[in-house]
């Protein structure tokens, strides 16, 4: 028997698949960072699945996020091809079946995310309930978190200084 | 759903990672393929986080261990993805290109003395 999550996991399976191809196969670099971002989107979709709403958050607004938007910066400014811009017919059917299978995808977290009660979703219990569970996942994880927040921290604090030492342009 | 599903999924976009890597001509285009084995790796901390937390009772930091890794492996990801563009746009200042098969020298290049 196929559940109804079985069915959306291949579906995003389907996304992520089809999406982390395109990320190698785009013509253009920036199609290439649009797909990436899909992509990353759909691993986000598979964390909330196995009901990890705050690795979902964390994906979506750190990778999906910043972490894309620092590629996108890194492709406009190291590629020198030009971009005349020309949508054909193929194009226009990639981008449906894409639209189509981003469509299903937000269907899925709208699903899951949403506690499916008729009513005022603001004051059912049920939706309290989710609320508070996610709060104390958050809190939980944190502690776990405290062990190692120190070595990331300075993982950021090299990686800065080192970037700001390659970047930088030096004077002659 | 079982765990098998998610570390299959998680095989395919780690092959399509490493296929990346192998066969990509442009830096930026290898970093992307980067992005999709760390998070190949992200899924399988996740699912197996999950169904460890469905089967185990341990501690509090034991049930969350795949998160706190994942996160970890977020964070990684934010200080590559930084140092990255860093060193793009200094090879990019030096060759004008980051096709990688072109540049097979790390110092500064001589016109710019």
């Amino acid at each position: 028997m196929v559940e109804f999550f079985d069915f959306f996991f291949v579906i995003n399976a389907l996304f992520i698949v089809f999406s982390g191809l395109g990320v190698l196969f785009a013509k253009r670099v920036m199609q290439s960072a649009l797909s990436l971002i899909f992509t990353l989107v759909g691993v986000a979709n598979v964390f909330l699945l196995v009901n990890s709403e705050y690795l979902w958050v964390i994906q979506v607004s750190v990778y999906g996020g910043g972490i894309a938007v620092l590629l996108l910066f890194a492709g406009r400014l190291t590629s020198n091809e030009e971009d005349h811009f020309s949508f054909d017919r193929s194009d226009f059917l990639i981008s449906f079946l894409f639209v189509l299978l981003i469509l299903a995808n937000l269907f899925v977290f709208i699903s899951k995310s949403i506690p499916s009660q008729r009513g005022n979703i603001y004051t059912t219990d049920n939706g309290q309930l989710l609320l508070r569970q996610f709060f104390t996942n958050i809190w939980q994880a944190n502690q776990g978190l405290g062990v190692i927040l120190p070595f990331i921290a300075l993982m950021f604090l090299a990686a800065l200084l080192a970037s700001v030492k390659l970047a930088i342009k030096e004077d002659e | 759903m079982e765990l098998e599903w998610f570390v299959y999924l998680s095989l395919i976009l780690f092959s399509i990672g490493i296929l990346g890597v192998l066969t990509q001509k442009t830096a930026i285009r290898i970093l992307f393929s980067v992005e999709l084995i760390l998070n190949s790796a992200n899924i399988n901390f996740v699912a197996f986080n999950s169904y460890l937390q469905s089967t185990t009772s341990g501690t509090v930091i034991d049930q969350y261990m795949g998160w706190v890794f994942a996160m970890v492996v977020i964070a990684l990801a934010a200080a590559e993805a930084a140092v990255g563009l860093a060193i793009f746009i200094s090879l990019y200042r030096n060759f004008r290109e980051i096709v990688v098969a072109n540049i097979y020298e790390l110092a500064e290049s001589e016109e710019d003395e």
